[in-house]
């Protein structure tokens, strides 16, 4: 059997709250194969954000290990994690997370320029005109609706083709229409890509595409509906 | 939410606001504190220097006022005395004469300059130094003299033997070694004899008809002003010479007046200079707590609460700046005499007085209050939709483009906060420095410049990104990120480089116009200048003499003669000369009477000599020609052209004034009213003055040799009264240095102020850039790169304009201004320096941070 991209064992996070200790994840288990599309589901304050971010690297755990393709990231220093991060992840926020002072078409650039020689022009640009902003490549994220701000942090998300995309809410901010559409942007890349999707949402519309469902509550993971081999 | 958010409340919400933003306001409270402590240490040292400065002045007059006489004072002229003369004044009066003296062993009499005076009273300002360092109260009695080294070289004998003085044996109490009203006195025709009143009546020497110049001295209180006593005593006794202490050395008088205005321009500068850094630092802060502005709207809070409740907190940093700033002072003002003891001479029981501390306190105050305006009006334009479009108002309240009137009707309140400040700045600048026209050119002056700053560097930014879209393939991507942060929109660089130019223009402005100032002071008063005089030489001696003189030890100088000519001054276009006193400084005492004058010669301009009106003669000159001083041009009406007319031993000379000059009253060689060419006095009855500069401890020695070879040539001692004028120079000078630093100190502290207004923008996107990639020290490059070049342009951009207001400086001073290439560079690399630390010190733990806490925030 292949090794799973994503492999998290016995994981906890605890935080520190005025003194007294916080437990926000306990004892999460679980690995995601190559290619699937899976959805992290849960009530507000259940972990699903920070279990994400530990997945990314974002943030260490108190205890346990994640793997990414291969790569023990729990003990990994900060550059080193900085370079898998920009080689292996790309990462769609709840709050796009664009920088504010670089036009869409240098936002979808930076990932290119942080961790490839390659020009990326051409492959920004085309990115860019696939989620329909062809005419906006120039405008500052000021000068975007948040609609069109998301579809700019879809296209930086892919643009280094990563093997792991990990998505926040990446609907939450947005009306059903552009919702819709910046689902099925993100659903359209992912299998031109082939890319290993997780997504953190409340979105039943998303979750709803999704072939594999890990529900958290209160930090525990309450139910995970992989197929047997993937467990 | 209450109709009316009530004191209580809203100062409850203030101060925990304030509390839990504590180390976010420490560069506020700090940007304040120095501003407040520049301030209060400027006004007590400042205070303390013209203090001090001026007691030396005083002691070089040995009084506020002086009046001199060529005899005694009326009962009528007493009693209007008597009427002008302020409760708490002193007064006491000091004769001036010629009398023989010998000794039992040396009957011998000799020729000694008599001084009578009352040693309880005189000096009343600086002290008479005696050889072994006592009190002239303590040695001068009615049965003791106090005698000059050369008489007793002269008369060969010594302290404790005794010395007939008129029909009166006294004792030889002590040695004078100097006389802290040496320099207003003419040279004294012999050795210097003091002696009490008393015993020069019981000597007989004090007869009516007596051949004797009158000096009553006065001293004031301190709130008597010293100008109009001058001139109500002027008025009293309208033949006096009357002096006050502030033109006894045009030198001493310079260099105060150039001192207090540098240093009330310091104390102004540090002051601004803390107000942009509190205003750029509360603008980063409310940027902040748009989100808690935005949810207490949607709870029904109005505009006029919620700016209450941050009115409040600015009151709260700028009490807390303020007191921490009088502490400053007051360390300041203690500390730095100890720090400096040996380079700034000023008392340390000057202290900081309550009024000091009241007025730095509560200017700190208001300034906050006032720079913090245009701020906490942008309070008004947020609204509660906010809280769920935040990315969308952080840029944009709303308001329409400055170029329609909607625009402009929306920025009002903003653009009349903006007037506000400056009326305010004005007001404050003027207090301060105790002029209305400086208040006003000042700001005046301080609004053009940041105009024009932010012009530059406005300009400077475009040209910069012109630069860098030429230059995407060879210039490695973290340089290129950190370069391109400069002028990406929103950034507000051009306000920050504008702030930082103001702190490089305003600090360098004072170090070029200190430095040039300073040298000034220098050339005026070299170390060199002569401070021992030799009185009639005879024109067979001079040549001798030079050579003797130049043989000495210790001596530094070449020395300096002057021939000099006694002459009666008759006509001034063939017209009597009538003085006019109120026309300008009177002539030098010991000028015994208007007509009687001293004529000199030289070929060309002596040393110490400035043509200020006419030209200096030339060789094919046609009939008698002379230059007059200032003060003799100004006391009789004499101008280029006019006609003058001398007698000399009978025989009358008539010149032709070409020029009008100024001498140095310091340097024997220039003290010329009259001054001919060489041709025009041959052969006339001369006697010849000179002067050197010497060791002070070898004078006595020097004049032990003159005697022995020249023993009709008196020598006099001024190497004392010098070293007080040289010691004045060092004073203003470090006091100048020291205050400039404390200035570029004020501008550290802004610059780390506006650096770390933007943390929190640099904090989100370093997370944002370590989520796709980027290595700590990638990030690093990026930010040192932008720190650089952040300081490098500031500094440029403040440079150019701190050389334009050097120059328009200078050039108020009548100094000349010369580029000082090396400081400039120093400069630039200085700042670029200073702003990456202070960028990494308000940075550095970003790039520890672990992006998941931030994001959490979101």
């Amino acid at each position: 059997m292949a090794a799973p991209m994503i492999d998290v064992r016995n994981v906890n996070k605890t935080m520190r709250s005025g003194g007294a200790p916080l437990p926000i994840l306990r004892d999460i288990s679980f690995s995601i194969p190559r290619g699937q599309f899976v959805s992290i589901v849960g009530a507000s304050g259940s972990g699903k954000s920070t279990l994400l971010g530990l997945m990314a690297g974002l943030d260490d755990v108190t205890s346990g290990s994640i793997q990414l393709d291969g790569t023990e990231i729990t003990n990994l220093p900060e550059d080193a994690m900085a370079r898998l991060r920009g080689h292996k992840i790309g990462f769609v926020f709840q709050s796009y997370q664009l920088i504010p002072t670089l036009t869409a078409l240098e936002n979808v650039l930076l990932p290119i320029e942080l961790n490839s020689n390659v020009n990326g022009l051409a492959r920004a640009k085309d990115l860019l005109s696939s989620v329909g902003l062809a005419e906006r490549m120039h405008h500052y994220p000021v000068q975007l609706s948040g609609g069109e701000q998301q579809r700019v942090a879809l296209a930086r998300a892919f643009v280094l083709q990563p093997p792991i995309i990990l998505s926040d809410e990446p609907t939450g901010n947005l009306d059903s229409v552009n919702g819709s559409h910046v689902l099925e942007l993100l659903l359209n890349l992912n299998r031109s890509e082939g890319a290993t999707l997780v997504v953190v949402t409340h979105d039943p519309a998303i979750a709803s595409h999704a072939t594999r469902h890990i529900t958290l509550r209160d930090g525990c993971l309450l139910s995970d509906d992989a197929p047997a081999g993937d467990l | 939410m209450p109709k009316s958010l009530g004191l209580v409340t809203s100062s409850r919400i203030a101060w925990r606001e304030t509390r839990a933003s504590s180390s976010r306001f420490l560069f506020v409270v700090l940007s304040i504190a120095v501003g407040v402590g520049a301030l209060t240490g400027v006004r007590a040292f400042s205070s303390a220097f013209r203090h001090e400065l001026l007691s030396k002045a005083r002691s070089i007059l040995a009084a506020d006022v002086s009046a001199g006489l060529s005899h005694q004072l009326t009962p009528a002229d007493e009693a209007k005395l008597s009427a002008i003369l302020p409760q708490g004044a002193r007064r006491t009066q000091v004769t001036q004469t010629i009398s023989m003296v010998s000794t039992p062993q040396d009957p011998n009499p000799l020729l000694v300059a008599l001084k009578i005076l009352d040693p309880a009273q005189y000096p009343f300002y600086g002290s008479v130094s005696l050889q072994d360092g006592k009190q002239l109260r303590d040695v001068l009695n009615d049965g003791t003299v106090v005698v000059g080294e050369d008489l007793l070289i002269r008369l060969q004998t010594r302290v404790g033997q005794s010395l007939q003085v008129g029909s009166l044996t006294l004792r030889i109490a002590d040695v004078v070694a100097g006389e802290p009203d040496a320099l207003v006195e003419s040279f004294n025709l012999g050795p210097r004899v003091m002696i009490t009143r008393a015993a020069a009546i019981k000597a007989g020497l004090l007869l009516p008809g007596s051949r004797a110049s009158e000096r009553y001295l006065f001293a004031l209180p301190a709130k008597v002003d010293v100008a109009s006593f001058r001139a109500q005593l002027q008025s009293v006794l309208p033949e006096a010479q009357v002096a006050d202490f502030r033109e006894t050395n045009p030198t001493i008088t310079e260099g105060v007046d150039r001192a207090t205005s540098v240093l009330s321009l310091v104390s102004l500068i540090a002051m601004v200079l803390g107000a942009i850094a509190v205003a750029m630092a509360m603008r980063a802060h409310l940027q902040q707590r748009m989100d808690s502005i935005a949810m207490m709207k949607a709870l029904g809070a109005t505009s006029s609460h919620i700016l209450r409740i941050y009115v409040l907190q600015t009151i709260f940093l700028g009490s807390a700046g303020g007191g921490l700033g009088v502490v400053f002072g007051i360390l300041v003002d203690r500390w730095l005499p100890h720090l400096f003891r040996n380079l700034i001479q000023i008392s340390p029981d000057s202290g900081v007085t309550l009024e000091a501390a009241a007025i730095g306190f509560f200017t700190g105050l208001l300034t906050t209050q006032l720079f913090t305006l245009p701020s906490l009006l942008e309070v008004r334009r947020v609204r509660p939709i906010f809280i769920l479009r935040r990315q969308m108002q952080e840029e944009n309240f709303g308001y329409s483009s400055w170029g329609s009137l909607a625009g402009v009707r929306q920025r009002l309140p903003q653009l009349l906060a903006v007037a506000t400040i400056l009326i305010g700045l004005a007001i404050i600048a003027a207090v301060l420095s105790n002029s209305r026209t400086l208040g006003v050119e000042f700001t005046a002056g301080l609004v053009t410049a940041l105009l024009a700053l932010l012009a530059a560097a406005k300009l400077i930014l475009w040209l910069l990104q012109r630069f860098l879209s030429g230059t995407r393939s060879w210039i490695p991507q973290w340089l290129r990120h950190g370069l391109a942060n400069l002028y990406r929109p929103g950034n507000q660089t051009a306000s920050v480089l504008a702030a930082l130019g103001v702190g490089v223009m305003l600090s360098m402005t004072i170090f070029f116009v200190q430095k040039t100032v300073i040298a000034d002071l220098r050339n005026t008063t070299p170390a060199d200048l002569p401070n021992a005089f030799f009185v009639d030489i005879s024109p067979s001696e001079v040549d001798g003499v030079r050579t003797l003189v130049n043989q000495m030890p210790g001596v530094t100088s070449r020395v300096e003669m002057i021939p000099v000519v006694a002459a009666r001054f008759s006509a001034v276009d063939g017209q009597t000369p009538a003085s006019h006193p109120d026309k300008g400084p009177l002539p030098e005492r010991g000028r015994t009477g208007e007509r009687t004058v001293s004529l000199s010669w030289d070929q060309k301009i002596p040393a110490g000599v400035t043509v200020t009106e006419g030209k200096w003669w030339s060789q094919d000159e046609k009939g008698h020609v002379v230059s007059v001083s200032e003060r003799v041009s100004q006391r009789f009406g004499i101008h280029v052209g006019s006609m003058l007319t001398f007698e000399i031993s009978g025989k009358q000379l008539d010149a032709r004034v070409v020029s009008v000059h100024r001498f140095n009253n310091l340097r024997a060689g220039s003290r010329s009213e009259f001054l001919f060419p060489t041709s025009a006095l041959e052969g006339l009855p001369t006697i010849w003055y000179g002067g050197v500069h010497i060791q002070a401890d070898k004078v006595p020695e020097l004049q032990r040799v003159m005697f022995a070879k020249y023993p009709t040539i008196t020598v006099v001692n001024l190497a004392d009264a010098l070293r007080i004028i040289n010691a004045v120079v060092d004073n203003i000078a470090r006091t100048i240095e020291f205050l400039a630093a404390f200035c570029i100190f004020s501008a550290i502290i802004l610059l780390a102020s506006s650096i770390a207004g933007t943390r929190f923008r640099r904090i989100r996107e370093t997370v944002v850039l370590k989520t796709l990639g980027a290595t700590r020290t990638r990030i690093g490059g990026m930010l040192t790169a932008e720190f650089v070049l952040l300081g490098s342009l500031g500094a440029a951009v403040g440079l150019v304009f701190a050389h334009l207001l050097a120059w328009s400086l200078l050039h108020l001073f009548h100094l000349q201004y010369q580029f000082q290439a090396a400081a400039s560079l120093v400069a630039i690399v200085a700042t670029a320096v200073l702003a990456s630390a202070a960028g990494w010190a308000a940075c550095f733990r970003i790039l520890g941070q672990k992006p998941l806490a931030v994001l959490r925030e979101e």
